[in-house]
């Protein structure tokens, strides 16, 4: 607000040309990332970048998100806050607004804390890697193998613990079968074998026997993070929090949401009762185009239309070669009908409708680009 | 043009014939040229809608649905103007129903001016410009609450619809609101048809705003639009007529439009 009085004083609306300004140069860069060859983007190096500035916008875009938080808060809070008609309604749309952040925020924090949780096997894998990679290439400046290996086979010694201390809570949670429980106890026992294998290595000098040992370790380790991330997923599907998330969106808001979208099948009902009245030359046409496409849609329209040829032969005595050729019309019947109408006459309709609104949003885009704006939607006050 | 990542020097070409139109048509417009514009019903019924929600004493509401900052939005936004100004001048409720958050503010914008222009800018009330959901659906239950409870004497659906359409309109059917829909989605244009008291169908969502304010800016680029709509009737002629020959005599093998617009820049010599 400060911001906009400023660059509006002295009888300047710099707020104004500023928009101008950056409209005409954000315009003005995705003209040429449009026209500019891709090879030509990638000579220059501006594919990278490109995708930084798209990112760029969405954040943005995001942004505008918070506007509407704060347009529920103030339509609903007044209305709360001054016991208006609806104030109950408001009530409960807020109180679902602040449950729904507080239950994603809490299911998210959540997965972040199980995830790193899950990792940790895997870091350890990665750290017996980088000993044995360090020691093979004679890198100077690390610690020694000695301090090393002991290190290692600490953490793995207190992952195994925190693995251990894990698969007591799932077991007094009770939600995870024995089957996926003797998994994890296999894959702890294999780790703690790798660890042995660690512990009794020689602390000298890097040997052929240190990196068969570390890349196994490696192995082992990286199989428990697999079976401990898989334990984790299941045991954070159990927790409280996400029950809650299951509830609140899988169990409210996406029923809620397909309810809506069900109503459709009763208004278009209703929708078509209206529109099928015959009031016009127009609508008669409508309507007998709507009953011809209902008609091949259906099994029905094939069988009613598969006794009309021997009809029309007996009632029309046709010449052989008229009725063949309308046997050939007739026998794809009513759904050959529904499939010229609507790839032909509607497709045409469609396209035009579509090239013409095409035509409108490039000229109105260009429009904007440049800020050739109309005095509808230009600050005047 | 399907499938290109990237423009060719033909659509440039287009591009390049768009800004000369619209400057021409400017240009003309600021000298005085009138532009007729052919009668719309659908947006002559806007003002008899609002007229009907004064005698009746009815709030009126205008929704932009799924439409999001684009020229859809623009072109929604100056029928929004006439309606919010009208709304103003005859002291009615404007409830905008928003969907999409960035849109919701320069619709706010757009009102905010509509009122001041009326002389009656301490009548805007931001609370009528409720942000309902981003979700389609939840929008489109919140729009029918609203119209239910406010009793909606006019609606107008302008913008960009999806499934929601038919949700939308029936709710103002139902509580008998006198309806004006506006949609480039063909799609729902028969459910607009089928519901609503009048439809404006594809383009005519772009004309709406210069019908109605007859701005020179506006109307200069809705003669702009239909001098591009010739040039393109133009190109389909010409690639119907070619495609027609090539078929008749295989030995001509003329160039279409079409091709024309997919040749790339590395075919032109002085590219390489």
């Amino acid at each position: 607000m400060v911001g906009a009085t400023l660059l509006e004083v002295s009888g300047r609306d710099y707020r104004r040309w500023l928009i101008r300004f950056f409209t005409f140069i954000g315009g003005l860069y995705f003209f040429f990332e449009y026209i500019t060859p891709e090879a030509k983007l990638e000579e220059l190096g501006l594919k990278g970048s490109n995708e930084a500035i798209i990112n760029g916008f969405v954040v943005i875009g995001v942004m505008a998100f918070g506007l509407g938080i704060c347009n529920l808060l103030l339509v609903h809070g007044t209305k709360i806050g001054f016991r208006r008609p609806g104030w109950i309604n408001s009530t409960a749309l807020l109180g679902s607004l602040f449950a729904m952040i507080a239950v994603t925020v809490g299911s998210w924090v959540q997965g972040l804390s199980l995830s790193s949780e899950g990792r940790q096997p895997q870091i350890l894998s990665s750290f017996a890697k980088r000993i044995s990679d360090d020691a093979q290439k004679g890198v100077v400046g690390v610690p020694s193998l000695d301090s090393r290996l002991k290190a290692l086979s600490r953490a793995t010694n207190e992952e195994i613990k925190s693995i251990q201390l894990r698969r007591q809570r799932v077991l007094s949670a009770g939600f995870i079968g024995e089957v996926f429980l003797s998994d994890l106890n296999k894959a702890v026992v294999e780790l703690d074998r790798g660890n042995q294998l660690i512990a009794g290595l020689p602390t000298e000098s890097f040997t052929e026997q240190h990196a068969s040992a570390l890349s196994e370790f490696s192995k082992l380790s990286n199989a428990t993070g697999v079976v401990y991330g898989a334990l984790l997923r299941k045991h954070g599907e159990g927790a409280l929090i996400q029950r809650a998330y299951g509830v609140l969106y899988g169990g409210l808001f996406i029923p809620l949401g397909s309810a809506t979208f069900a109503l459709l099948g009763i208004y278009i009902a209703s929708a078509a009762f209206r529109a099928f009245r015959v009031r016009s030359l127009e609508s008669a046409l409508m309507m007998s185009a709507a009953v011809l496409v209902m008609l091949g849609q259906i099994p029905v329209g094939a069988w009613i239309y598969e006794g009309v040829p021997s009809l029309g032969r007996l009632l029309l005595d046709l010449p052989p070669d008229l009725a063949g050729r309308l046997h050939l019309f007739l026998y794809e019947g009513l759904p050959g009908i529904r499939q010229w109408l609507l790839e032909v006459p509607n497709s045409a309709a469609f396209r035009a409708i579509r090239v013409g609104a095409a035509i409108g949003g490039l000229m109105l885009a260009v429009r904007m680009w440049l800020s050739i704006e109309s005095t509808s939607f230009s600050r005047k006050s | 043009m399907e499938g290109l990542g990237h423009a060719t020097p033909g659509t440039l070409v287009i591009l390049v014939i768009v800004v000369l139109l619209l400057a021409r048509e400017l240009q003309r417009v600021r000298r005085g040229y009138q532009h007729a514009i052919r009668r719309i019903p659908g947006i002559d019924a806007v003002e008899g809608a609002i007229g009907r929600c004064a005698e009746i004493g009815k709030p009126v509401v205008f929704t932009t649905a799924l439409t999001s900052v684009s020229p859809v939005l623009y072109a929604c936004v100056g029928v929004l103007h006439f309606i919010a100004k009208k709304s103003a001048q005859y002291k009615l409720k404007l409830l905008i129903p928003q969907n999409q958050p960035d849109a919701m503010a320069i619709v706010e914008d757009v009102t905010r001016d509509a009122y001041i222009e009326a002389g009656r800018g301490s009548a805007f009330e931001p609370q009528n410009i409720q942000f309902l959901s981003d979700e389609q659906f939840a929008f489109a239950s919140g729009y029918q609450g609203l119209v239910n409870r406010e009793k909606a004497g006019a609606a107008f659906l302008f913008g960009t619809f999806a499934a929601e359409a038919l949700v939308l309109a029936e709710a103002g059917q139902q509580v008998g609101a006198r309806q004006v829909a506006a949609s480039i989605n063909p799609e729902q244009v028969a459910f607009f048809i089928s519901t609503c008291d009048y439809t404006l169908i594809g383009e005519e969502l772009y004309a709406a705003s210069a019908y109605v304010s007859r701005e020179e800016v506006q109307v200069a680029t809705l003669a702009a639009q239909d001098r591009l709509k010739l040039f393109f009737l133009a190109a389909i002629v010409v690639g119907v007529f070619c495609v027609t020959l090539n078929q008749l005599f295989p030995a001509l093998y003329l160039q279409t439009p079409e091709k024309l617009l997919y040749g790339t820049w590395s075919e032109l010599p002085f590219w390489k």
